[in-house]
């Protein structure tokens, strides 16, 4: 392609950037636009076989571009330049937020894990009440009439590294899992149940050396359940009918526990360190008495702990562990009744998350977890573990290797507070070896705040 | 030029005769390039292509944007420091007590402040330092406006001062707004409370002083887009090469702030004495550098990403996500330097030119092709050691080894973009005729110094006629200097033959050994009397000759 010989200076758009001289009050009609330069002096080169093709996408792409451009983008766009400019940011702040600091205020909440009733509420706190370290939290949860939570509790700092916590609450669900107690129970024979349960307690947390602590409480627990089922799955009345498995320990008329729980922890790792290297060893014991006279005079204990190591693979955060875990729960008193819902756990909010909470119980539980964490972003981490283990008897006595099952997940989790969090968790777990390690539960987790 | 007079919507006896002022929203810019547009553009299927405001020998023309200065002739250090300062008034520190008079607080932004006028009228926004970061705001704020505006953008005179505390007089009934919207009234107990944040030498106070920029303010440019109602802007923003090659600058000084909110259009009547009339030009200045070298947040895992990574980069954290975090990112390992211990994470051992990134997405800065970098990367290369210092000292720094740091990272950094916008488009630049047969460039890779001697080897061969026949090698001088020239021989007669006749055309490939690609130079052949015509200059990225 031959190049012209320019006739001017080399493509030099006239008039551009320079005040031109003109006489004062000299007024001048509106400038049309100004034609586009020809800055090179090429004719403008044609298409190629590639430029052709893009018009395959693009009208593919048409209908989605015209719905998220006008139906989506715009509409966003203009609520947006309105709210900054007629400063809604701030009415909103501080019509959820009080006091001049904004140290109290509120915040919505949403919670959705597949399998159970999402939920919704709203998430007071309020620092500083009356005092420099008189922290308040509350908690309220709902979707409809039967799925109601209601929660509160005062932290009072002491000073730096310890605090007393006094609070309650009382929480109504229609969703929770029974698949029956021990290690063989199946996915299949899931069914429901309603409780009802008031909490009250009063407890004491001190922080020792790096991230190690001691945390003692005392408390109170009422519980009550009904047998009703919950979408599809048949209420546990209905199973035990059935001939699935026995009416637990408790449920026919409820508990009311007190309880005194000691928890310790040694963590060599320290806060914000750069290297999340180190070992964690933790126990803790807690005994339950039932309370009502007009109940059996039900005592247990509970007892157990966690060890694990923490490797940090290249000094960057990404930090690979394995836990040991048990726990055991043990009649006292001579009466051999604990209530099904003191029993050692795992899934949930425990061990092996793969698996839903109330999956898997029993009079003791074991895990092993290999987990892998790893940042994303400064207030987000990735998580995936695999893990292996199963509820079982008293003491472990029936354990079997054909009796493990396998959990996994793989998820991310917002860090930075412990009173609140966001979440994310995709997970599965198996039947036991015996039944041929079948992936049956499957566990989808989504939201934030979902119990303190 | 003119645009439509109309009433003013505030003074309804005044008439104003310039485009309409933009006000650009904070959150819609951010949530919009962050999330909205990107998906808009994927879906437009609209893939970018060359900037259009670029001319025959490869260069952008001066306009309202852009005015060719280092990258076209050379500058003396002084006129570097000198910068956006050269012309206007100056700020006098020695002027009597109270001659400052401060008429207006600063709204928002990172650095507080407050506007003074001064004796003569002029008006001045003073910026602060904070006091975890003392005298890195205002002297990044000295040296990048320098930077840029020898590089050829618009820059406000933004200058270092040191002053008595009794040069400021406050007027009364004055408020500011913070960042949170709210408003407070600028008192002296306000005012004293910005002074006490500010450092001191000797009794006298740091601030920046940035000259108000004469003419009517606008409001911010868009990135994308173009003003409709300003005759003159007709090239879309994103596909301007002085937007999208500033990337490298903002690149250079870490100013991932760049958005458009720190822009600013200016109307500048014909008549100075009436700001608001027509006809006039809209210029597009570059604003704000206080983040630039460095800035620090609140959060220290968000500090260590400013350069390498969005705010929130979606990208980067669903890369991460699926590869479980194996791949080690530079704010892993970003660390500051006890040289450089008011400038943050700023340095060389980290910086990647290609792979920066400012705090959220710019639609300009997101389309700059190979060209647009080696164009912006070319301009940098013009400025030498010493002119680096000189506009490192214009930043007064108190403790001599913050001077040194600064030089030695921002040289570091320029060599970095060198390295990798140099290595591939040719850095040949200033192809001249001397005299009818000698054809001269300049090695812009040479004389940076950023690369090693030993890979340089030029060569050159011609190209004649229609079809761009090879005809053979030419030999090529050069010099320590970095200059390289050519003595092309004539094949066509001085008459005889059209001048533009396609006997004439001739197509010159020069190698430096260097970049991977040739400087392709168009000439026409118009005899041993006329000599030889440049008429177009292309950097092909590609090994396909010429025809």
């Amino acid at each position: 392609m031959l190049l012209a010989i320019p006739r001017g200076a080399m493509a030099q758009p006239q008039g551009m950037g320079q005040r031109a001289a003109h006489a004062p009050g000299d007024a001048r009609p509106p400038s049309p636009k100004r034609a586009r330069p020809d800055y090179d002096g090429r004719p403008q080169e044609p298409g190629d076989a590639g430029d052709a093709l893009l018009w395959v996408p693009r009208v593919l792409a048409f209908i989605p571009y015209v719905a998220w451009e006008y139906a989506i983008r715009r509409p966003v766009g203009w609520l947006v330049v309105t709210a900054e400019r007629d400063d809604w940011p701030t009415k909103i702040l501080d019509f959820f937020t009080f006091g001049e600091d904004r140290k109290a205020g509120l915040v919505p909440t949403a919670f959705f894990d597949f399998g159970f009733n999402a939920s919704v509420g709203l998430y007071f706190f309020a620092d500083d009440v009356g005092a420099n370290g008189n922290d308040v939290r509350a908690n309220v949860g709902f979707w409809g009439l039967d799925w109601l939570k209601l929660s509160a509790r005062d932290r009072i700092e002491l000073d730096d590294d310890s605090f007393v916590q006094i609070g309650g609450g009382w929480l109504r669900r229609p969703d929770y899992l029974f698949h029956g107690i021990g290690p063989r129970t199946l996915d299949g024979s899931a069914s429901r149940y309603g409780a009802d349960e008031a909490t009250g307690f009063l407890g004491y947390d001190l922080s020792l050396w790096r991230l190690s602590a001691l945390r003692p409480e005392i408390g109170v627990r009422d519980m009550s359940f009904r047998g009703s089922g919950w979408g599809d799955e048949p209420g546990v009345e209905a199973r035990v009918l059935a001939g699935a498995f026995e009416l637990p320990e408790g449920f026919e008329q409820g508990y009311t526990a007190g309880y005194a729980r000691l928890r310790a922890s040694l963590d060599t790792r320290r806060p914000d360190a750069e290297r999340g290297d180190g070992i964690r060893v933790e126990g803790a014991v807690e005994q339950g008495t039932e309370l009502d006279p007009d109940r059996a005079a039900n005592r247990w204990v509970k007892y157990g702990g966690t060890a694990g190591g923490f490797l940090d693979l290249n000094g960057r955060h990404r930090v690979l562990s394995l836990r040991l875990s048990a726990q055991f729960v043990d009649p006292a008193g001579g009466i051999e009744q604990v209530p099904f819902t003191e029993l050692a756990f795992l899934g949930g909010s425990g061990e092996m998350r793969g698996f839903r909470e109330g999956r898997l119980i029993g009079r003791s539980s074991a895990a092993a977890t290999l987990q892998y964490e790893w940042p994303l972003w400064v207030w987000l981490r990735g998580n995936v573990h695999v893990a292996a283990g199963n509820v079982l008897g008293r003491h472990l006595n029936d354990f079997d290797s054909r009796l493990l099952r396998l959990s996994s997940a793989i998820g991310l989790r917002s860090v930075g507070s412990s009173d609140h969090y966001l979440e994310f968790l995709v997970g599965a777990g198996t039947e036991t070896y015996e039944e041929g390690w079948d992936v049956t539960s499957f566990r989808f987790v989504v939201g934030g705040n979902s119990g303190f | 030029m003119s645009v439509p007079c109309r009433p003013h919507p505030e003074k309804p006896d005044k008439t104003i005769c310039h485009p309409d002022p933009y006000e650009s929203s904070f959150a819609w810019d951010g949530a919009d390039n962050l999330v909205f547009r990107p998906v808009s553009d994927f879906l437009a299927v609209a893939p970018g292509g060359e900037a259009i405001n670029v001319n025959a020998v490869d260069e952008v023309p001066d306009s309202s944007w852009f005015t060719n200065r280092i990258g076209r002739e050379a500058m003396t250090v002084a006129d570097v420091v000198a910068g956006p300062c050269a012309q206007g008034p100056a700020l006098d520190p020695n002027a009597p007590d109270g001659s400052w008079v401060v008429d207006e607080g600063k709204a928002n932004g990172a650095n507080l402040g407050f506007r003074i006028k001064d004796a003569s009228g002029q008006r001045y926004m003073l910026k602060t330092d904070d006091d975890v970061q003392p005298e890195r705001a205002s002297g990044a704020t000295t040296i990048s406006a320098r930077l840029y505006h020898a590089a050829g953008w618009r820059a406000p005179c933004d200058t270092v001062v040191y002053f008595r505390p009794a040069l400021l007089q406050l007027e009364p009934g004055l408020t500011v707004t913070d960042n949170t919207g709210v408003t407070r009234p600028l008192n002296q107990a306000r005012l004293d409370q910005m002074l006490a944040l500010a450092p001191k030498r000797n009794g006298l106070l740091r601030m920046v002083a940035s000259r108000w920029l004469a003419g009517r303010p606008l409001g911010p440019f868009r990135y994308e887009g173009v003003r409709h109602d300003d005759p003159n802007d007709v090239i879309v923003h994103e596909d301007r090469r002085d937007l999208r090659g500033a990337k490298l600058l903002a690149a250079w000084v870490n100013h991932f702030d760049a958005r458009e909110q720190n822009s600013m259009d200016v109307w500048l009547a014909d008549r100075e004495d009436d700001p608001s009339s027509a006809p006039g030009v809209v210029h597009h200045y570059y604003l704000d550098f206080g983040d630039c070298l460095g800035s620090e947040w609140e959060w220290e895992g968000i500090s260590k990403r400013l350069g390498h990574a969005h705010y929130f980069d979606f990208g980067y954290t669903l890369e991460d996500f699926v590869t479980f975090g194996i791949v080690t990112r530079p704010w892993d390992e970003a660390k500051r330097s006890a040289q450089g211990d008011i400038f943050g994470f700023f340095n060389v051992e980290q910086f990647d030119a290609e792979k920066w990134r400012p705090g959220y997405p710019n639609p300009a800065f997101g389309r700059m092709t190979e060209h647009d970098g080696a164009w912006a990367a070319r301009i940098i290369a013009r400025f030498t050691p010493s002119q680096l210092r000189g506009i490192v000292q214009a930043a007064d720094f108190t403790d001599p080894r913050h001077t040194e740091f600064i030089h030695r990272v921002l040289l570091g950094r320029q060599h970095r973009i060198l390295q990798r916008y140099l290595a591939k488009l040719s850095p040949l630049s200033l192809f001249e005729m001397k005299g009818t047969s000698r054809l001269c460039a300049t090695d812009l890779a040479w004389t940076s110094g950023a690369f090693s001697e030993a890979k340089f080897a030029y060569a050159a061969a011609v190209h004649r006629g229609a079809h761009a026949e090879f005809h053979g090698p030419i030999a090529v001088e050069s010099g320590a200097d970095g200059t390289l020239c050519m003595h092309l021989p004539h094949h066509a007669p001085d008459a005889g033959v059209p001048d533009d006749d396609a006997a004439r055309y001739t197509i010159l490939d020069v190698r430096n050994g260097q970049s991977r690609w040739p400087a392709r130079v168009h000439l026409y052949d118009l005899g041993p009397k006329k000599g030889y015509r440049i008429v177009g200059l292309e950097r092909p990225d590609s090994d396909e000759p010429p025809g």
